[in-house]
This record gives structure tokens, sequence and C-alpha cells, in this order.
């Protein structure tokens, strides 16, 4: 029996009466957690990534948007929804009518690429047919089919179906570059296109190289086993870089601070060890937040090329984002990224608040309008991506007098999961499985052909008339599981093997390996 | 509902301890578990230090947001440095659980109920004359903190505090964040659980009276999330798919309508009846239950097993404890679990007291405050006033804390809102670098260096010249009554705090925000070191026999620069340990 399925059945036993479930099991895998993350089996070879990419001018900086809740893949994924229509408990075309015709008949909802008009299809379309995405439609959980939404959350934003006290993607990557340090210091992909900073840098001198802009996030959970030092630790930031780091009527602050510093003894320190990282974080970000504000609050950058001079430009072609919650959001962390090389790894929350995708009702009408914001904000961030770096024809430096090529820069978006594709009773979908993965940008890391298609085929599963019906991959699909873009990631810092950080003793010793974008492109043009 | 197998239920009532411990007058009433969450004894407090005292009983305290002033504690004309208690201090816990079992008598919740309203002569709420300002939309998430700052230490106001603490967890959120919830939902939730635990209804029958709420349904949505969710929040168990799935087959006919009718719950007038049979137990390690379970047809049903089931105290014992003791080991909060359902706990109030008057908590616990139960009992101990009309403290403190999003004291971004998030509050308060970058910017800049909200000062009051007396100064006419009658009330120094030595003024200061006294390095850094602002500032003077002395009505002054120090202490922000 495999260690897990073992304590879930001693957590569900006679002796759990009086104990929390959880707690039993948090319990026991505390003391059975043997095998922690196997840093140390990692090979880190900056050169063959080079080697491989050879316009790639520094280390890949990767955007990652979590819609928390789980977005249902309808907005993606309209190729047989027809046959979902019809097995559907609430009707599809009485919810949302033309939700089952295309475009091109009759003012129906569905785009070329099978994309849902109105719910961010048409911008899918643009965003596909320019090469700045991919969609993958086949993100399937075949290891642990979880539909809860911790269980998910946890898997996905770690990387690894062993959830239990593991760290985050964030932390996995951090230690590994720690433990490699030697590979990256003084390597010319760590060189920073700002002549005051310079290059052979250490990889000790990086500036925020982790950032979230959703506050703490399971992407960062710690790990017991390992340290991760200061200068690799994850910082917040909010969208409008304001400076809450910043101490107000500090005139006393010089002397009241070498106080404090001297009296904080370091097992003070240690006892109080949350709030005194949160202090020396305090310190690293006083002064470096106003670089970053300053260059948030310049022009963005003037569109050139015809095919993009459309819907989120102004009347001088001047880039804009819609005027949103996410879209503030967005442009913040494109801006950080593009104003700031270092940041190699950044996470957005794509809702406000946790659950804001959970969509077990209002399928027709809000779902729509916020995937289709979503996407909107998504084109423009590409857009301040292309223009701001010296890759792009014309363009000589970003809006914060960078010169540097920023194809380097990726954005992922993905949820907790997909949803089931039967239109429930209150005109939602519950929980399922099968998600689509958007990636976009980042070309100088990505094999030729990786972007501009839409990968992996479905189909719907389940009886018909009932509520469990979801979408699967067709038994010759391609499909991967969430682990699979962690290790995507991993790579993209140099790990050669990065199945070994996905790697679960029990579960899934062998690990998942990254992505294969060079999979064709598996949905034909409808019309 | 048929119950297929009842082997798991074994009915276990630990008898209360027979040393009834410190707490309790009136132990016939009074849950006193005994094990890992016994109560700290009468002897053990007793031989605890003047200063382990008032840390002890202050952390009681503020774990339902209430602060004590020093000098309500010591006396301060013995000095500080080796503190003696004052009258009351060496009973103070017991006095503390005993107020807390007695509820407010009505004529003093309406006379609290008239300060928050403002009523005019005629009985007429009137904007003007309420002691704090709330918003419209926030007023559910706002009035709570005003309740609990107001009402004395009672039943009524652990109540009120608890229930806040409740409407803060994934169990009874009212997730304002949500599309399909509204402010008012908020607001039923609060009252829910206010009226039901001031009823003594137990947590087993609240939670069956809450399952079928709109509230509740308006975050579940659909029944099978309502499987989903009631599982998880009130059992514990995760990853129950195919049970949540027959659950929203028992629950067919509930609806929770569209927005554009108003998500209102609804019925067809089409049950399921087939039954379904949910919670089967996997005893071959398959993945597949294959054993016992309930059966379940309707959804009044399903809420009678969650309601019944074995693990639900446990798990909600469990909820509580991940916030309360958040740093301890998960053997020390599975420990405090057992002892507590072991001892026969029923209630929400015997949950909490059982975890605030334990040895365990009292004593071992050591975790990151929220800035809610740093700001209120901090504000209490500070002597503040919210009509000196001082910065974000002022009228609006409560709005500015938990409604408006522009104010320092905003607590969403700390990342601790209240009433607003779907899975409520997550149990370790969040020291990411922006979350408590503006905690300390908040309780420093707003709070400690604010000097001016409690300080003692006149203040117009409704068109009245009042004085309001704060934590250095007092009314003149109040040492001189010949002065009564003068055209204004001016400043004086409290007489202790005009007599103590600058060193003890520290120690008072430091007593009053730390619940300790400055260390040896402290005094010489803020009192002897010529660099200390204090001195540089010039602050210290020298009474007739050459003794230094705070200059007088410098204490203000003073305090700003030793609360900026205190700000940048880690331990600031901590539920500190006492051992």
């Amino acid at each position: 029996m495999k260690r897990r399925a073992f304590l879930k059945t001693m957590s569900a036993s006679g002796t759990a009466i009086f104990v929390p479930s959880s707690l039993t099991l948090q319990s026991l895998v505390n003391t059975a957690h043997a095998a922690p993350v196997n840093y140390d089996a990692a090979n880190v070879d900056l050169n063959q990534l080079t080697a491989q990419f050879p316009t790639l001018e520094r280390l890949p900086q990767v955007i990652n948007i979590f819609l928390y809740g789980g977005p249902s893949e309808l907005s993606g994924n309209l190729s047989v929804i027809g046959d979902i229509a019809a097995a559907s408990q609430s009707s599809y075309e009485n919810a949302i009518p033309g939700i089952t015709r295309l475009q091109n008949d009759n003012n129906g909802l569905i785009t070329p690429r099978a994309f849902w008009s109105g719910a961010g299809g048409d911008v899918m379309e643009f965003l596909v047919e320019n090469n700045y995405m991919s969609v993958y439609r086949t993100m399937f959980k075949r290891i642990i089919d979880t539909r809860s939404h911790r269980q998910s959350i946890f898997q996905n934003q770690k990387g690894s179906t062993d959830t239990d006290v593991t760290p985050g993607i964030g932390t996995r990557m951090a230690v590994v570059m720690d433990r490699f340090r030697a590979a990256f210091d003084g390597h010319p992909l760590l060189d920073h296109p700002d002549p005051g900073i310079g290059n052979n840098r250490l990889l000790s001198e990086l500036i925020l190289p982790f950032v979230s802009f959703e506050g703490d996030t399971t992407f960062f959970q710690t790990d017991p086993d390992a340290v991760v030092p200061v200068g690799l630790r994850f910082n917040t930031l909010d969208n409008d870089f304001d400076n809450p780091y910043l101490r107000d009527n500090d005139g006393n602050g010089t002397e009241l601070e070498a106080l404090a510093n001297l009296v904080q003894s370091p097992a003070a320190q240690a006892r109080f060890q949350r709030v005194t990282d949160a202090f020396t974080s305090r310190a690293n970000l006083e002064n470096r937040i106003q670089a970053l504000s300053d260059a948030s609050n310049q022009t963005l950058p003037t569109v050139t090329e015809v095919a993009d001079q459309a819907d989120d430009v102004d009347g001088a072609n001047v880039l804009q984002y819609p005027n949103t919650g996410f879209a503030d959001r967005l442009r913040a962390a494109v801006t950080l990224a593009v104003e700031n090389p270092d940041s190699l790894f950044i996470t957005v929350s794509g809702s406000n608040g946790l659950g804001g995708w959970d969509d077990h009702n209002n399928g027709a009408d809000r779902y729509p309008d916020r995937m289709q914001n979503l996407f909107e904000a998504l084109r423009a961030a590409v857009k301040h991506i292309k223009y701001s770096g010296t890759q792009t024809a014309g363009v000589t430096q970003t809006p914060g007098m960078l010169a540097r090529r920023t194809d380097n820069i990726m954005i992922n978006v993905i949820g907790d999961f997909g949803r089931r594709c039967n239109l429930n009773g209150s005109i939602g979908w519950d929980h399922g499985n099968c998600q689509n993965l958007f990636t976009l940008g980042g070309e100088a890391m990505r094999p030729a052909g990786a972007l501009g298609k839409v990968v992996g085929t479905t189909q719907r599963v389940g009886t018909v008339g009932t509520n469990n019906q979801v979408q699967d991959p067709t038994s010759t699909s391609y499909d991967f599981e969430p682990m699979a873009l962690a290790s995507t990631i991993y790579s993209g810092v140099g790990i050669t093997n990065p199945e070994v950080l996905t790697a679960d003793p029990d579960m899934d010793p062998g690990g998942q390996g990254p992505i294969d974008q060079t999979v064709p492109n598996d949905q034909p043009l409808l019309f | 509902m048929k119950i297929l197998r009842l082997s798991i239920v074994a009915s276990v009532v630990a008898l209360a301890s027979c040393d009834a411990g410190l707490p309790s007058e009136n132990a016939t009433n009074d849950f006193i578990p005994s094990g890992f969450a016994a109560p700290l004894s009468a002897e053990e407090y007793d031989s605890l230090s003047s200063t382990q005292k008032y840390q002890v009983a202050s952390k009681a305290a503020a774990a339902v947001y209430k602060g004590i002033p020093v000098e309500d504690f010591f006396d301060l004309s013995a000095g500080l440095a080796n503190p003696t208690l004052s009258s009351t201090a060496s009973t103070y816990l017991q006095t503390f659980r005993s107020s807390i079992n007695n509820e407010l008598d009505n004529a003093t919740v309406a006379q609290i109920q008239e300060t928050l309203l403002g009523l005019d002569e005629n009985g007429n709420p009137d904007p003007d004359l309420q002691k704090y300002n709330f918003s419209n939309d926030g007023k559910p998430k706002e009035e709570p903190y005003a309740l609990i700052a107001e009402y004395p230490a009672s039943r009524t106001s652990f109540i009120a505090a608890i229930s806040l603490f409740l409407s803060n967890t994934i169990m009874f959120t009212c997730a304002e964040e949500m599309e399909s919830t509204n402010p008012n939902d908020c607001q039923k939730t609060y009252s829910f659980l206010v009226e039901q635990i001031t009823n003594r209804v137990g947590i087993r029958q609240i939670i069956r009276s809450y399952m079928p709420s709109i509230m509740n349904w308006r975050i579940g949505r659909s029944g099978q999330n309502v499987g989903v969710e009631g599982l998880e929040e009130f059992l514990g168990l995760f990853d129950r798919a195919e049970d949540a799935d027959r659950v929203g087959i028992a629950c067919q006919d509930v609806i929770l309508l569209p927005e554009d009718q108003n998500y209102e719950l609804s019925s067809t007038s089409f049950p399921n009846t087939e039954p379904q049979v949910i919670l089967q137990e996997d005893t071959n390690g398959d993945g597949i239950g294959d054993s016992g379970g309930f059966f379940i047809t309707r959804c009044d049903d399903f809420y009678n097993v969650v309601s019944g089931h074995p693990l639900l105290l446990p798990r909600v014992c469990e909820v509580v404890v991940n916030y309360m003791m958040a740093a301890r080991s998960t053997d020390d909060r599975l420990a405090m679990c057992e002892s507590l359902v072991n001892s026969g706990m029923n209630t929400f109030e015997d949950l909490f007291k059982g975890i605030i008057f334990s040895r365990e908590y009292l004593m071992n616990t050591e975790r990151v405050k929220g800035f809610d139960e740093f700001l209120l009992p901090t504000l209490q101990a500070l002597q503040w006033d919210s009509r000196t009309n001082s910065g974000s403290i002022d009228e609006r403190v409560w709005r500015n804390m938990a409604s408006d999003v522009n104010n320092p004291l905003y607590m969403g971004d700390m990342a601790w809102h209240t009433m607003t998030l779907k899975i409520g509050r997550v149990p370790e308060v969040p020291t990411d670098a922006l979350s408590f970058a503006n905690f300390h910017k908040a309780a420093r800049e707003n709070v400690l260096m604010n000097t001016g909200a409690y300080r003692g000062r006149r203040r117009d009051v409704n068109g009245q010249d009042v004085y309001l007396p704060g934590l250095f100064f007092m009314s003149d006419e109040v040492l001189d009554p010949t002065l009564d009658g003068d055209d204004t009330e001016d400043d004086a120094v409290k007489p202790d705090i005009a007599a103590m030595s600058p060193a003890d003024f520290i120690h008072y200061l430091f007593l009053t925000v730390l619940q300790r006294q400055a260390t040896a390095e402290e005094l010489n850094g803020l009192l002897v070191d010529p660099g200390s602002p204090i001195l540089v500032n010039n602050h210290l003077d020298q009474d007739a026999d050459g003794n230094d002395i705070i200059r007088n009505f410098r204490q203000d002054d003073v305090a700003s620069i030793v609360f900026d120090y205190i700000s940048r202490l880690a331990e600031t922000y901590y539920v500190k340990a006492v051992n």
C-alpha cells in the first residue's frame, strides 16, 4: 500500500474518533516525513541553457497567474460543446444563447479555434494567431485526481503530489539555486543591463528574485528541511509599488534602530524569527521600491506594428491596460519583470481573493466577463513586454530606460482545476479536473514552434443528465500533470533534471519532466 | 436518516478535573478541562512574579481583545522595577473569568447601545452624537469591534469577541468578497452566532442550524459544493468527491437562484427519492469506500450526518486551535483538542475558555498577533479615547481598520481582512514583507507614536468642553478642586506619573505595550547614552534634590520616542510565552 493511502486509512480508523482527521493525518505525516526534497540530486547547467537557446540574454523570468477557485475550461475549449450541451442537466442555449454555434452561424459564440467569443475567445484568437500564446487543453491530474481546492492548490503551487509539509515551487527553485550557486556566480545570464549594476555578478546580488503580488502564498511555502538565504527569499509588493516599507517621522531612526539591533540577541531573533525576517525584508525594500515606483509611473510603450494597433492603444498608439483590478496587478508584475531583470519568479492572483473563479453559479453571467477582462489584460501585457525590449524593431529601451531584450519573460495562467461541463441547477459548474494552461511570451526560452498553437483534445465523459460530467483527454491526446509546469519552470533556470524536484517518493517516485512544447497543434480551424 | 454503522461512535465524556483550577467560582456551570488543556492553577498563578502575573492576565484578556492599564494592575507609587500588585491584581484571573461568566444587565447594554447609536433626547439615532462613525456598507464588519471595545469584561463582551473570531474562520465566514454574498449576510451570521451562543446552544446544534441557512448556501451555491465544503469545513474530510456528488443528489431540490433573482434560496417540487450512501470507510486501502457509512436522501439528512458526526467537535476545535496556538507543534495542538473533547466540550464558550485559561496557552504559547489583537488591547492599555480625534484612531477607527481600503489601519493590506475571505483568515498571521510592513507602519505611526490619542487632553465633544483623561495627563481641576469653574480645564500630570523616576517611567511605557520592564541595556540606551533622543531633545530635568526627572509635560514626547523604539522590536508583534 502506498504510504499516503496507508495514512489516510489510519486517520479514518476507529482510533480517530476524537481526533480531527486532518490533524491525525498531519501528525502521522510529520512523523513519517522522512523523504525531503532531494535538492542535491538536481543538476544545474546554465551553459547548456544558453546553447539550447542562443538568443537568451539573461535568466528566464516567469510571471505565474493563478486563478483561484478553478475556472471552467470552456472559455478556451468549446471543441465538444455540442455533446456537452446535449447531455447537460440545465440548458446551455437558454443560459448562454449562441454557445453551441459557430461565430459565422447567426451570432454564434464559437471562434475558429473553438474558443468562447465574449469570454476572452476573440482575444485568444489574436494571441494564438500572432504567436504570442499557446493553449494546452489537457493539464490533467492522473496520479491524484483531487477535486478539493486545498489539495489542488497545494499540488499545483508546490509542483508535487506530496503536499504535506513540503515547499512551494518558488522555494524549491531558490534552494536549488543556492545549493548550486557556483553555477550562477559570474555567469553572463546574471548580467544586468544597468551599467551601474553591471556584469560578473554573484547569485547573492540578485535584486528581488522572488516576488508575490498576492501576499503570502503556497508558491513560497517554506521547507522545514532547507534554509533559503535572505537574498533569495520571496518578497511581497502591491500593485502601486506603494512603499509601506518606508518609515515616516523617522528622525530618531538611526539611534533607535541601533539600539534595537544591539538588544535583539541572536536568541531573540531566532525566537521571533518570522517578524525578524519581515523586518529584514522591510529594510531591504525601503529604498528599492522607489525606483520601481518611478518606473511604473512612466508612460507605457508605443505600439508600432499595425497588427497590434487595436483596442488597447490610445490615439497616439500608446499602450493602455484595461481599467480593472486584475489589469492593475498584471501591469505591476510586468513592470517589475521588465524593469528588474533579476525578478525570476513572480506570482499574481487572478482574482480579488481566494474563490474568485469558483463558479458553482453565475456561469452564464459573471464568468464570461471575468474571462474577457483577464484576456484583455493579458493582451496588453504581452505588448508591454514586446514593446519594452530591444528584440523588437525600433525599441531601444524600456519605459524605465533599461536597454534589454524582454523575450525571456513568460506568463503562465492556470487555476486549481478545471470544472465539470454539466451546467448545474444554479447555472454554474462544480469542481472537475482537466484544465487549460495558457502560456504566453518568452520566445527566447522556448523551442521553435512552441507558440501559436492549441494542443490537446478532449471528450465529454459521465452519464448524460447527471452532474458528474467532465471533459477528459481523449485516448490519443497529449496531456500532462500540473507538476510538469513546475518542471518547465525549473528547467528555465538551468536545472537539467527537474523531475527530481517534482518527485513524490510514494505516489510519483520518478517525478514529472517538463511540458513537451514541440507537440504540434491539435485544433484545426473550424471555419 | 438511517445510520448504517454506529461502531465508531464511542461517547466518552471525561469527568471534570477534581482540581477545578484557578478560574472558576462557579464550577458547576463552568467548563474545566483536564489533561493538556488543564487550566493554570491558583498555585501556579500565585507562584509567578508580579510582572509574570501581569503577562498572564494581559494574555488572557487580549485573547478577547481586552487590555489592562498598568495602573490598574500595579501600585505605581511603589516603583516599577520590582512592582507591587494593586489590590485586585492578585486575583485578576479569577475575577476575569467570573466576569466573562456573567452577562451585562440590560440597563448597561442599553446605555452602551445609546453611546454607539448616538440617540438624541427623543431616542432617535443622531450620527453627530455617535461615539464612533461607521460606514454604510461596512457597518456589519465594524460594529462588533465597537461593541467589544465598549462592553466591560462580561459574558456579553466574551460572546461578542468569540462570535467575531468565528466569523473570521472558514466555518462561519460571510465571505463578503464573493459575488453571491452581501454585507447583510455578515450581519446575519454574526448576530446568529451571538444569539445562539448567548442561549447556550451547543456547537452541534449551531452548525445544524447554520448549514441550511442562506448565508451558507450563498457561499456553497450548489448542492454538490455545499457537500464538499460541509465535509471539509466541519469534519475536516478532504478529497471526498464521490460523497459530495451524492450530497449534490440529495440536495437536488435546493437551489440558489441567480444574481437577477438576488441569490435567494429556493427549492423545487422534485426532491431526490433514492437513498445515497456517504462517508463509507475504505477498509482495504484501494481508495474506494466499502464499509459502513450513512444513508442520506434529502439535504436535511446530510446536515444531520455532519452535525452528529464524531469528527465534528474535534474538527471545530482544530480550526480554533490552529489560530490560537498557531506556532505550537501539531502534536501539541492535537493534544489540546483531545483534551478539550475528552473533557466534554459542548459549546463554543467551553472551547474558547478551555483554550484561553489553559496553562499551555497562558504559559507556553507564542505566536504572531493579528492586527486587531494588537490594536484593541493596546488601545485599552494606553487609556485611549476615540474622542481625542487624533489621526486614524479617531471616531472612525473601526471603519478604518475593517473597511476603508485607503486607510493605513486597513487590515486587508495586512492580509488580515475581517469577514471578507471565503476561506476566512489563514491560521498563521501573514508576515510576508508587504503585510507586515503595513502592520508595522500602522502600529508605529498611527497608534504608538500618535500620543495625542491617549495622552489625556481637553476636547470638544458634541459641543461640550470635556477633559478626556489618558496615560499621562488629567484635568487640573481634578487635582485642585479650587480651579473648578474657571474657564478651562488644563493638563496636569497624573501624580503617580509625575513622581516617577525616568527609569520607572520607561518601565511604565514598556509594561503598557510589551508587558515587561526595560532591560538594563535598554535603559542605558534610552537614558544614559549621550546619543539618546531623550537626552538630545532635553526631555530630562533635575528636581530640587538633584535627581533626574522627566521634564514636566514632556511625558508624551518621551513616550513617542520609547514607543518608536518598541515598535522596532519583533516581540511587540507576538503573543508571548511567559515561561
